[in-house]
């Protein structure tokens, strides 16, 4: 059976396409112009930002390797993000939970101090933690850098992870302590389950925060032993010299992490995002 | 498909994990104590950017294997890799304001001892019981590093630096001979425009040290401007001298140079110059290893490329900051000082010369196996009717940050050169 095909859904197919090649190209476009530029000689990159490469060889992430420590420098970022992410969640979970769910005195001022501590410019704090860290014998550790990345995620894990908990019918706890599960089994096998996606995002947050963060790492760190990631990108330029096709080498090794940490969590932060959206 | 590619994706992470757990350490942090001496050996913590794409970086790593050797089983020296200057300044400052000065400190001719010198050590003494080490000293080079009687750097070079020009470009132009006035030199600007030549490379950021080239050699060349150019830690930047060359660098800003001098960086400079986008840079001798490397410039572009003194034969010639000592104990101000006369030993500085063509502050240091161009920004030096300093290492260390925020609004036209001048001046009001 033929049916017509209206001149308004062609129209609005066509659009509909237009608008997804186009959101397709600028989201995919720099990551493959890093790509492209990977494989290409200073020069070529210099002289034509979109040109295809003349030929394709590997020298620039061997140069990368050479010029940095970069695998060193990746298991640091991967142990620090991972053991931040988790450290942070984990703690600010309960602590969420607690606020969310139960009103005593001093719980408003402490919402009002997380509050306040995302005012505090990042730089102010170098000096204060350098001084903490040193004193304590966490300077140069991972250990450091650990606690460090986990509370400066904390108040945004806080709100994220408080208005997920928020969103969970008392109900269902009540019927769990009527079962006779005890506060903190209900919190780990009734209250976190249902707050999967929540939990995902402050985690994929915190993980790209303490992934891509560079001044803590600067400052609290001396040794290559410790330091991470986004500290080796700065080996590719320097004042009087540069070397990008090392560069946009060192950048595809260093972004495919959070590449594969979208790519596996992707339906997470999707449900995250929608998870408000309809009542009932 | 997916998951096939969150597959191998997870199994590159797994890869890249395994690979960083080898032993192979490319720190060039530790020195191991061979000789099995039961002598304390003294750690020297000395933070440095002379790693990765650093000019400097092949002769740090040499001399820091050839100390190491000289002085296995006394002294080891503990390496902190800071790539990037502004880096290397950041941590600095904080470590300061920590009273966690490392033992020395090699900040690149950045000017650091105004601010820092009630944590440095006075060398003065240590250079008065070797006069055979303060010989080897340039005159220049002292007083830069000098505050009244107090020497708290020794220098390892000195800055020489004329500008750079493309030879093929300026013929293209039909210019034959290099400008004497700064009216010449424009009207060289003009002709290169009409030949479809953009004269000048030009930056702001990262202190627009290109642009500031350009800038001072403009304020040097008067005899008040000169002596501007060579004051240290001026206040005032209201000097007519001053507002003057701040005015034509708005005209080439605005009239004579790449859309991407406005927030570029050096890079932007360097590389339109390599790629004779451009027809003049200013910078030191260090760029000419650049122009005969193949990844950066054209094959047989370091032939292209002359060097020329400014116009009324002005040059920088001065001297430069240099290792300064900030260790606490008596031994490890001996140690730190062991390893910053190693380090501008004549050996040193000729190692220096030679690897990457920094001009060596000691007058006695010369070598045969430098480039053509080494070799002509020294006679130009030497020849120079007027000499000055440059603004990294004169200018107080704020006053150096803001010109990166005042140039895009002075090539823009937001602000008048007037204004500019008035800008520096109320932040160099701020230090004491």
């Amino acid at each position: 059976m033929n049916q017509k095909i209206s001149t308004g859904t062609v129209v609005a197919a066509v659009f509909r396409w237009i608008f997804l090649t186009f959101i397709t190209v600028i989201s995919v476009g720099p990551l493959c112009w890093i790509m492209m530029s990977s494989f290409k000689t200073n020069q070529e990159i210099l002289s034509s930002a979109f040109s295809l490469p003349s030929t394709f060889n590997f020298k620039g992430y061997i140069d990368a390797l050479n010029l940095s420590p970069i695998f060193q420098y990746f298991l640091n970022s991967v142990i620090i993000a991972f053991a931040s992410t988790a450290l942070s969640v984990m703690v600010v979970a309960m602590a969420a939970y607690i606020i969310a769910r139960t009103k005593f005195h001093g719980s408003k001022f402490i919402i009002l101090m997380l509050s306040s501590s995302l005012l505090i410019p990042t730089a102010a704090l170098l000096m204060p933690i350098y001084i903490i860290m040193a004193q304590t014998g966490l300077y140069d550790t991972r250990l450091g850098l650990v606690v460090v990345y986990a509370a400066l995620g904390l108040p945004t894990s806080f709100f994220i992870l408080r208005s997920h908990f928020q969103s969970i019918p008392h109900e269902i706890e009540e019927a769990a302590y009527l079962d006779g599960c005890s506060f903190l089994h209900t919190f780990i096998s009734i209250v976190l389950p249902m707050a999967k996606s929540g939990l995902a995002t402050a985690g994929i947050l915190q993980f790209l925060t303490s992934w891509n963060e560079f001044m803590f790492a600067l400052i609290l760190t001396k040794s290559n032993k410790v330091r991470t990631l986004p500290l080796a990108m700065t080996y590719f330029t320097s004042q009087f010299s540069f070397n990008y096709t090392a560069m946009f080498a060192a950048l595809v090794l260093a972004i495919l992490p959070s590449i594969l940490i979208y790519v596996l969590m992707q339906e997470q932060i999707t449900g995250s995002l929608v998870s408000g959206s309809v009542k009932g | 498909m997916k998951r096939l590619i969150a597959s191998l994706l997870a199994g590159s992470i797994c890869a890249y994990t395994f690979l960083g757990c080898s032993s192979q350490n490319v720190s060039t942090q530790s020195v191991t104590d061979s000789t099995g001496k039961t002598d304390k050996v003294i750690t020297i913590d000395f933070p440095t950017t002379w790693v990765g794409v650093s000019t400097s970086a092949p002769w740090f790593k040499n001399r820091e294997e050839e100390f190491n050797k000289k002085y296995a089983g006394k002294y080891k020296l503990d390496v902190e890799e800071i790539a990037g200057d502004q880096n290397y300044v950041n941590k600095i400052k904080v470590l300061y304001a920590s009273n966690s000065l490392p033992d020395v400190i090699a900040a690149g001719g950045y000017n650091l001892i105004d601010m820092m010198q009630s944590k440095l050590v006075d060398l003065a003494p240590y250079l008065m019981e070797d006069p055979t080490w303060k010989a080897h000293i340039s005159t220049e080079g002292l007083q830069v590093n000098s505050r009244g009687n107090k020497v708290y750097g020794i220098p390892i070079d000195k800055q020489v630096m004329g500008y750079f020009y493309n030879k093929a470009l300026f013929k293209k132009a039909g210019i034959d001979k290099l400008a004497n006035t700064w009216d010449e030199f424009f009207l060289q600007a003009d002709k290169l425009k009409a030949a479809g030549i953009t004269p000048f490379s030009m930056d702001t950021a990262d202190s627009g040290w290109v642009t500031s080239l350009m800038l001072g050699a403009m304020i040097g060349q008067t005899d008040a401007g000169e002596t501007f150019m060579n004051h240290a830690q001026p206040k005032n930047y209201n000097a007519p001298e001053f507002i003057d060359a701040a005015t034509n660098i708005q005209k080439m800003f605005q009239n004579y140079t790449t859309s991407d001098a406005v927030g570029g960086k050096y890079e932007n400079a360097a590389s339109n110059f390599f790629a004779g986008k451009t027809a003049i840079i200013a910078n030191g001798p260090w760029m000419i290893s650049s122009f005969y490397d193949t990844t950066m410039a054209p094959d047989g572009f370091g032939d292209r490329v002359g060097v020329a003194a400014y116009p009324g034969n002005v040059m920088y010639d001065s001297g430069k900051i240099g290792f300064n000592v900030a260790a606490k104990t008596p031994e490890k101000i001996e140690a730190a000082i062991a390893f910053v006369k190693f380090m501008t030993s004549d050996e040193s500085q000729r190692i220096n010369l030679e690897m990457n063509g920094s001009i060596p502050d000691s007058p006695t240091v010369t070598s045969s196996k430098v480039k053509p161009l080494v070799t002509q920004t020294i006679r130009l030096g030497k020849n120079a009717s007027r000499k000055i300093n440059d603004f990294q290492s004169l200018w107080y260390a704020n006053v150096v940050d803001e010109i990166s925020v005042q140039y895009p609004l002075l090539a823009e036209g937001k602000i008048t050169p007037t204004q500019f001048a008035t800008a520096l001046t109320a932040v160099a009001a701020k230090n004491k």
